[in-house]
């Protein structure tokens, strides 16, 4: 394009004979392989009203309609890159969320004992970046889908101390499964040169900030019992390296 | 330079080097401590033996004998002071030792009731007192060599101290869960405090005295301590003491009654509410295995496509 724009040039100032310089751009062509890490925060609420059989949901008579604040990382082995990139990883993350336990005698929220569910993400998602629109146009947005496999350790505490109710204890593991859709905004648009200090410096490629879409079921593969499942977005910082 | 010029100029050199090496350090024996901390129970019992060690100190520079004494004033002296510097208590002398012949040895024996500060004028082991002694070392010695002038060489690395004053009483909060009661301390900002003892009572019925269970000790950083056990609906009374590094226990107790009530956590609720879920790790039966399965062939079958 930029030769043909050149000769162009040539052509309607008559300047044949000079010498032509041709400017080409500097590609660096994407390594095959990459590691990427990822930085995430969110809030969600997870769908525990949604087991068959329950008189109520126990999570807003507890908790109301607050969400559970979420923090997590994952770590992608990118393993194919040519039409986009793909990766299989690793994604660990925390939530938790607070609330004054139910005195039975009153049914109102005690002044002096809280009760929390607790729970602690894990995930192997395989994904797909859809990185071409960057890599060959600089078009700095990347879109990527990703499907997991999902691991959830819970606990339940009631004045700081696991809740038990009957024998049966508050703290079990949850499998399922998630779907992720989301866009990355890639930031070395912003300063080239920073960002090519950046990888001469630490080895980082690219930076990113993104946000997803988390479809996540969390239900043993749809056994009845306690749904952690949720729908609900992530916003984060990732690195390539 | 001429040779003999040469070998002065060593000699001085030699002679500033040794005057920068005479020391004497102090320690109590069977002991690495530095400060050691008694209490009315340990008020008779005597103070482990002080012991010195003298280094670079001969006949060649000592003009005195080496004096070891504790004293109750703020700084050690070039000597004990055998007047009052302390409330009517002269220091009390441990040990003359000449160094021209030994160079470690052993302080006399003394008691934690011996030292200064700790007399009858201030009430003695039973006073309410709160004193901190330095147990000193000094030597006259010539400095920078023989036909110079005579200097003090002191050490006084080594604290007694004896404290009869109890500490305040902490401030506390109680909170009333379900069959338990937490007992929550607030600091009394005193620095002394190293625990606290915490006791609970039902509270009686009628006029009888409350029968106070001992719940044990809880270190004065936790900031507070669960009593677990307690029956629902019933008024406790809860009492905490401050104990102090030796030992001393507040004159009075911090007091405070709450009252446990049954309540529901989100388990609970979610058991009430008819929950199917037991708990445990055990409830995925084939169903992850399955899935793992699945997502190995997957990559298996893209990886050969490659």
């Amino acid at each position: 394009m930029r030769g043909l724009a050149l000769l162009g040039l040539l052509a309607a100032t008559g300047a044949g004979a000079q010498t032509v310089v041709q400017v080409k751009q500097d590609v660096v062509p994407e390594p095959s392989l990459g590691f990427i890490l990822e930085l995430k925060m969110g809030t969600l609420v997870p769908r525990v009203g949604d087991e068959p059989g329950l008189s109520s949901n126990p999570y807003q008579t507890i908790f109301g309609n607050s969400s559970m604040i979420y923090g997590g990382g994952e770590v992608a082995f990118i393993y194919w890159h040519s039409y986009g990139a793909l990766s299989v990883g690793f994604g660990a993350g925390y939530a938790e969320k607070y609330a004054p336990t139910i005195v039975q005698s009153t049914q109102q929220p005690s002044t002096s004992e809280k009760t929390a569910l607790i729970i602690f993400p894990l995930r192997l998602p395989v994904g797909y970046r859809f990185d071409v629109p960057w890599s060959r146009f600089g078009i700095p947005f990347v879109p990527y889908v990703k499907a997991a496999l999902l691991a959830t350790p819970w606990k339940v505490t009631k004045g700081g101390r696991k809740e038990i109710v009957n024998g049966e204890s508050g703290a079990g593991l949850k499998w399922g499964y998630g779907f992720t859709g989301g866009v990355a905004f890639v930031l070395d648009v912003l300063s080239k040169q920073m960002s090519k200090d950046l990888t001469n410096d630490t080895g980082i490629r690219h930076s990113y900030i993104f946000a997803e879409y988390n479809f996540d079921q969390l239900n043993d593969f749809g056994k009845v019992g306690l749904n952690l499942s949720a729908r609900y977005w992530t916003f984060g910082l990732g690195f390539e390296f | 330079m001429p040779l003999s010029r040469r070998a002065g100029l060593a000699l001085v050199l030699l002679a500033s080097t040794v005057s920068h090496a005479q020391s004497i350090t102090l320690n109590f024996s069977g002991s690495t401590l530095t400060l050691l901390q008694y209490g009315p129970n340990d008020c008779t019992n005597p103070v482990p033996i002080v012991q010195f060690t003298a280094s670079g100190l001969s006949s060649a520079n000592v003009c005195g004998s080496l004096q070891l004494w504790v004293t109750n004033s703020a700084a050690c002296a070039d000597a004990p002071v055998t007047s009052s510097s302390d409330g009517g208590t002269a220091d009390l002398v441990i040990g003359t030792f000449d160094l021209t012949t030994v160079s470690t040895g052993n302080a006399n024996s003394f008691r934690v009731s011996d030292m200064p500060g700790v007399t009858s004028a201030s009430g003695g082991c039973g006073g309410s007192i709160d004193v901190k002694n330095a147990v000193c070392a000094s030597v006259q010695f010539r400095s920078a060599g023989v036909g110079s002038t005579c200097n003090a060489l002191t050490a006084s690395n080594l604290t007694v101290r004896y404290d009869n004053i109890p500490p305040d009483p902490p401030s506390i909060n109680l909170l009333a869960q379900d069959s338990q009661i937490v007992v929550q301390f607030s600091s009394n900002n005193d620095p002394d405090v190293v625990y606290y003892q915490v006791w609970h009572a039902p509270v009686p019925a009628n006029d009888s005295p409350p029968s106070f269970v001992f719940d044990g000790q809880v270190g004065s950083n936790s900031g507070s301590k669960p009593i677990m056990g307690l029956t629902n609906d019933q008024e406790y009374i809860v009492r905490a003491y401050s104990v102090d590094e030796v030992l001393n226990l507040s004159l009075t107790p911090a007091e405070a009654t709450a009252t446990p009530l049954a309540s529901n956590g989100f388990w609970a609720e979610y058991k009430d509410a008819g929950g199917h879920e037991v708990g445990g790790c055990n409830a995925t039966g084939a169903a992850v295995p399955s899935a793992l399965s699945v997502l190995a062939v997957l990559v298996a079958m893209f990886r050969r496509r490659r």
